[in-house]
């Protein structure tokens, strides 16, 4: 971990010079271009309105996956698709047909494959019918949503789509983008499930590994445009054991690169993996505490970056819900308490909270949360979220909600808004030193009357657990003692906390750390990557005791290679 | 609802691929470097497993253990350009885990499975770690799933089938050569291209794909009787879909597939151009033609539309577990022995032939998912029903498999069809059952008669809950009027109910056609074939089908259609 403010500032300068306006002519280009102004000319049915906006994404991926299980291949996949996306818009930035969801299955944004080859006549003909079709549901759904309008108490004039400025990016890759082979994720991936080969009290494993490269062009009848090549590469190892008493014990370890070259020293990543093995050997073992504890847990590293992505994140995120014809059912869904805390304070007083996608490296290594312009064509800016623990906005895109009229460069999948990198900064003064940390853990110790504190290493995220979820979130967890000494504790659970608990931490480093993860379900082929760059915290106090799960007996067999005679195999 | 006869699935690649015999496996990754067989390591651990956990209070009377191994890679693109690909190949455990007796175990209300497990082949210690563990798994839910059986089965009146959960069946030890594929994918490409390309052309095709793929499933099976099969079966498949539509609105597709188990026995480029300039005109006819009115009356189905018939409407109901579960209709249960068709007619499945003249049947196979070599049943013998089709799971009065327990991994057996073969003696000429028809028709007072030329599937229902009926889905339908003329008209569906409809039906003829496809039910997807001659039907009735009223596109295609496109065409031909 090093000092945040001091690397965020040498980053934020490094970053000015990325985007470099001006596109190259393709052919790719030219047949969207010449149908996007065909239709926006001519493409209308009589008594309907035109189309006031189109945009076309096109999305050219290519996946390889594959899974190892002890030094073995399990499966491969190697995928490649290119799609187009149609957004069609009628009515006026005021009033569209966007934002509702009719009864029918009927989309005004469609996505269709597209050939991989290109050809202009066969992109132009693909690129014709799919508008068309995007056309007609969005004069059926404008049609049918101001009818279901008339039939609801209008209470506000919330427009249904912000007016931004033009902006035009162009990035291209520094090598033959087609020749990246990204079957080279797969040999580090069975290194480490190699790992696995001596470890028979691991009852199972599996290492994923998967390369993904992508090329997004964009661009929309109001003069945006982007042309973009990316890459996200990852190795996801799983574990699950039991303990002799049942208790389902898992972890994992994920490495993320931006190339699928620059995965940290294999070396490195076979120490993760191992430590992972060895602490579930260990919590095998270890006995789980009786007792219910109630005092103060300090959170480090990715389990402090864990606690904001589950608590916090969801909540700076302005979504419009889209209405439907039912206003009742419309009523009743739940809203974001955020939106009605502008001004409030909603974490501790010590944090700041900046999302900011244009920083691009940290530590020397890529942020997975970087960008330049969003899916809907807004470059990509820095939002100042949170200071000194108030609200200051959200995160939003071109759908306008309440106060949030216009984008933060936020829309980044399914239309959603999602953070980038999100940077918690220690207000000034306010970072501890590691030592200061203990102190004013030990403070609470005596104050709470407990022999010992806890620190929490490791969170799972839900969405990276391979063995269903019947274990405990805590995936690494220590009593600590006045005197230094740390004791891996067996699997427990965490209780009482919430999203006020954000506003009880008492204390904050000096030192952050970087945790790069995956925002929303992680089982598609493309995930939104985001880093949380953030300090440990330390909460005044949290209830700890013995998870309870219902958990299967330990296997009846013993393990084959636990056996002498079966190890001749 | 027992689903259907879908006859095509999109995305199915081509692939040359050559045959290698390979008994063992040779590790890849792992550090082993010994070849070692697959199914001997599988045996083995069953034998340790089977054998520990018969010190339990609850033991295990049957495990087996069938490893799944799917390679495929597949090309799918419209108008001559390739828009997805794919190249993939992964290997699934099933276990089939018994505990209580043949007469009584943990699957008497169904086989809830578990699932698959991802496993590799690739190393001994691999193979039985994974079988080591899910075994366990296993054995856990099957002990919960006896206990909730023997609850149940003291508050339910008694049975009236006491034929057991689960038939003996003698102990096999076959191994199959395992075919590799090999990816050629440029070639499925250039034939993607190359049939795709005459879409182009024709102003009146709103959609087309054309999928080429291959799939090469090998499948390891051991049992606690001492069965050890390895199995391995490949296809290629090439799927071709177009549509157009009607000046009202009406989406009209046509569907073509070709199947083989190797690359060089699917047609020639030639044969399936020809093929699609046919599909392409067909199309701009049924545009033109006039939709039909519900109706009542006699029709001919063509072989391959009788194919579907029989596979939808007495296939389904000879499936011997639909004759035991209490929630199914049943129909033919009682009627054996009884005269269900003219008795000039037999129906038999046989998954041992392999080719019927020279087309091939993708409902072969050697063995079934329970480890049971396929036999030859003969469902109905000169008009009489005589058996059923049966998986290990018996029924009173048939206590053995006829080796047809099918099913895709991750899902429980059940009986299921394989190449069905309906023959007829003393067949009509083509144009004397045309003739028969026109007969009829007049006896009947109608007007015209209907022959139906292609169908596109079909599906039924054989439960109790909803009505037991049928729906086939025909392409391509002519009125033929007792003149002589024939029309071509679009938008009907064939429904009925399986008794009355089998009652009414007449005549065969001597023109054999052959559908392959994909049969879906609760065991999932499964090649099957079905070889009937065309038949008269004195009454059918059909319904208008359903029906989209989208406008066609506001602005006119931007590309002029030339056939000049054609130049520069890869030649997909060796």
């Amino acid at each position: 971990m090093r000092n945040f403010r001091a690397i965020i500032l040498v980053v934020a300068a490094l970053v000015v010079t990325t985007a470099v306006p001006g596109e190259s002519e393709d052919i790719i280009i030219e047949a969207l271009t010449d149908e996007l102004e065909r239709s926006m000319n001519e493409l209308q049915l009589e008594d309907a309105p035109k189309p006031y906006f189109i945009g076309y994404t096109v999305f050219d991926n290519t996946q390889y996956t594959e899974s190892f299980f002890v030094g073995t291949s399990v499966r491969d996949d190697a995928i490649r698709a290119r799609t187009l996306r149609v957004e069609v818009r009628v009515g006026s930035y005021e009033l569209d047909n966007r934002n509702y969801q009719p009864r029918a299955n009927r989309s005004s944004a469609i996505t269709q494959g597209l050939p991989f080859t290109d050809d202009y006549e066969e992109l132009r003909r693909a690129v014709w019918r799919a508008t068309d079709v995007a056309y007609k549901n969005a004069i059926q759904n404008f049609a049918s949503k101001n009818t279901a309008l008339e039939n609801r108490r209008q209470e506000d004039s919330l427009s249904d789509f912000s007016v931004e400025k033009p902006f035009r990016y162009t990035s291209k890759p520094e090598v033959d983008f087609d020749s990246i082979d990204l079957r080279m994720v797969r040999d580090p991936a069975n290194e480490l499930s190699k790992l696995f080969q001596n470890a028979p009290e691991i009852y199972t494993s599996v290492v994923v590994a998967t390369g993904a490269k992508r090329r997004r062009l964009f661009m929309n009848s109001e003069g945006s445009f982007h042309d973009i090549y990316e890459q996200l590469c990852r190795i996801r190892t799983m574990a699950f054991t039991q303990a002799d008493d049942g208790t389902e014990l898992q972890d994992y370890t994920t490495e993320y690169s931006t190339d699928c070259i620059d995965f940290p020293p294999v070396s490195e990543m076979k120490s993760r993996v191992q430590h992972m093995i060895d602490r579930l050997q260990s919590l095998r073992l270890a006995s789980p505490p009786e007792e219910v504890y109630n005092g103060p847990v300090m959170f480090e590293g990715q389990a402090a970056s864990e606690i904001f992505r589950r608590l916090l994140l969801p909540r700076l995120l302005a979504i419009r819900v889209p209405m439907t014809d039912n206003p009742r059912s419309d009523s009743l869904r739940p809203r974001n308490p955020f939106l009605d805390k502008i001004g409030a304070r909603v974490i501790s007083a010590k944090i700041d909270v900046v999302n900011d996608p244009t920083v691009a490296t940290f530590e020397d290594r890529p942020l997975l949360g970087h960008y330049a312009v969003d899916r809907q064509g807004v470059p990509a800016q820095r939002t100042h979220l949170i200071d000194g623990g108030r609200l200051q906005t959200l995160l939003s895109t071109r759908s306008p909600v309440d106060d949030f009229k216009s984008s933060t460069g936020s829309s980044r999948s399914g239309g959603s808004a999602i953070p980038g990198n999100v940077f918690l900064i220690p207000q000034e003064g306010e970072g501890l030193t590691d030592e200061a940390m203990q102190s004013e853990m030990e403070f609470l110790m005596q104050d709470y009357g407990v022999e010992y504190g806890i620190v929490v290493r490791r969170l799972a995220n839900q969405s990276e657990l391979a063995f269903g979820n019947r274990t405990s979130n805590v995936l690494e967890a220590y009593k600590v003692f006045p005197d230094g000494r740390e004791e891996l504790l067996p699997v427990i659970e965490i209780t009482g906390y919430n999203d006020r608990t954000l506003r009880d931490i008492v204390a904050v480093s000096k030192d952050v750390g970087r945790y790069d993860t995956v925002y929303g379900y992680s089982g598609g082929a493309w995930v939104t990557p985001i880093s949380i760059v953030c300090p440990s915290i330390l909460i005044e106090e949290l209830t700890v005791r013995k998870m309870r799960p219902i958990s299967p007996k330990p296997p009846v067999v013993p393990h084959p290679y636990a056996e002498p005679e079966a190890l001749s195999n | 609802m027992r689903n259907l006869m879908r006859q095509l699935t999109n995305r199915l690649p081509i692939v040359v691929f050559f045959l290698g015999l390979s008994l063992a496996s040779q590790p890849v990754l792992g550090d082993q470097i010994e070849a070692f067989d697959v199914l001997d390591v599988m045996y083995e651990e069953l034998q340790r497993s089977f054998q520990a956990l018969q010190e339990q209070d609850q033991p295990p009377y049957y495990i087996s253990y069938e490893v799944t191994q799917d390679k495929t890679l597949s090309v799918s693109g419209s108008y001559g350009e390739i828009s997805f690909a794919s190249d993939t190949s992964f290997r699934v455990l099933d276990i089939d885990l018994r505990v209580g007796s043949y007469d009584l175990d943990n699957t008497h209300f169904g086989d809830f499975g578990g699932g698959s497990t991802s496993i590799s082949i690739e190393s001994p210690r691999a193979i039985r770690n994974t079988l080591w563990y899910a075994t366990n798994t296993r054995y856990r839910n099957a002990v919960t799933r006896l206990s909730n059986v023997v609850s149940a089965m003291q508050s339910r009146v008694e049975e009236v089938d006491k034929s057991g959960d689960f038939a003996p069946a003698p102990q096999e030890e076959f191994r199959a050569e395992i075919v590799e594929l090999q990816a050629d994918k440029a070639l499925f490409e250039a034939k993607v291209k190359r049939y795709g390309l005459p879409f182009k052309r024709a102003e009146h095709i709103i959609s087309n794909q054309v999928s080429i793929g291959g799939d090469v499933e090998t499948r390891w099976f051991v049992n606690s009787d001492g069965t050890k099969v390895q199995v391995s079966e490949p296809y290629y498949r090439i799927v071709i879909s177009a549509s157009s539509k009607a000046e009202d609105g009406m989406i009209l597709p046509r569907y073509m597939t070709y199947a083989s188990s190797t690359v060089e026995g699917l047609p020639e480029d030639a044969i399936i151009l020809q093929d699609i300039e046919n599909m392409i005109e067909s199309l701009e006819q049924l545009r033109e033609a006039p939709l039909v009115d519900p109706y009542t009356g006699p029709a001919i189905l063509s072989g391959r539309a009788a194919g579907v018939f029989f596979h939808e409407i007495l296939g389904h109901r000879l499936e011997g577990h639909r004759q035991k579960a209490e929630h199914e209709g049943q129909t033919f249960k009682a009627k054996l022995g009884e005269y269900v068709l003219p008795e000039n007619f037999s129906v038999s499945f046989d998954p041992n032939m392999r080719t019927f003249g020279s087309t091939e049947l993708i409902g072969s196979y050697n063995y079934d998912n329970q480890g049971v070599r396929g036999q030859r049943v003969v469902v109905v013998e000169d008009g009489i029903l005589t058996g059923f089709l049966m998986s290990r799971l018996p029924m009173k009065g048939f206590l053995s498999s006829n080796g047809h327990g099918r099913k895709n991994f991750g899902l429980p057996v059940v009986a299921r069809q394989s190449n069905m073969f309906v023959e007829v003696e003393d067949p009509y000429s083509p144009e004397e059952l045309q003739e028969l028809l026109l007969v009829r028709v007049r006896e009947q007072g109608k007007e015209f008669g209907l022959y139906f030329d292609d169908i596109q599937g079909g599906f039924t229902i054989t439960q109790r809950t909803l009505p037991n009926a049928f729906t086939v889905t025909p392409i391509v339908v002519y009125r033929l009027y007792t003149d002589g003329h024939k029309e071509l008209v679009r938008g009907v569906n064939l429904i009925g109910t399986p008794l009355t409809t089998f009652s009414r039906v007449e005549a065969g003829g001597s023109d054999y056609g052959i559908f392959n496809g994909m049969c879906g039910a609760e065991s999932g997807q499964i090649p099957v074939s079905a070889v009937a001659p065309s038949i008269l039907v004195s009454q059918i009735e059909v319904q208008k089908a359903t029906s989209s009223r989208g406008r066609p596109p506001i602005l006119s295609n931007p590309v002029e259609n030339s056939s000049e496109t054609s130049f520069h065409l890869p030649s997909t031909e060796p």
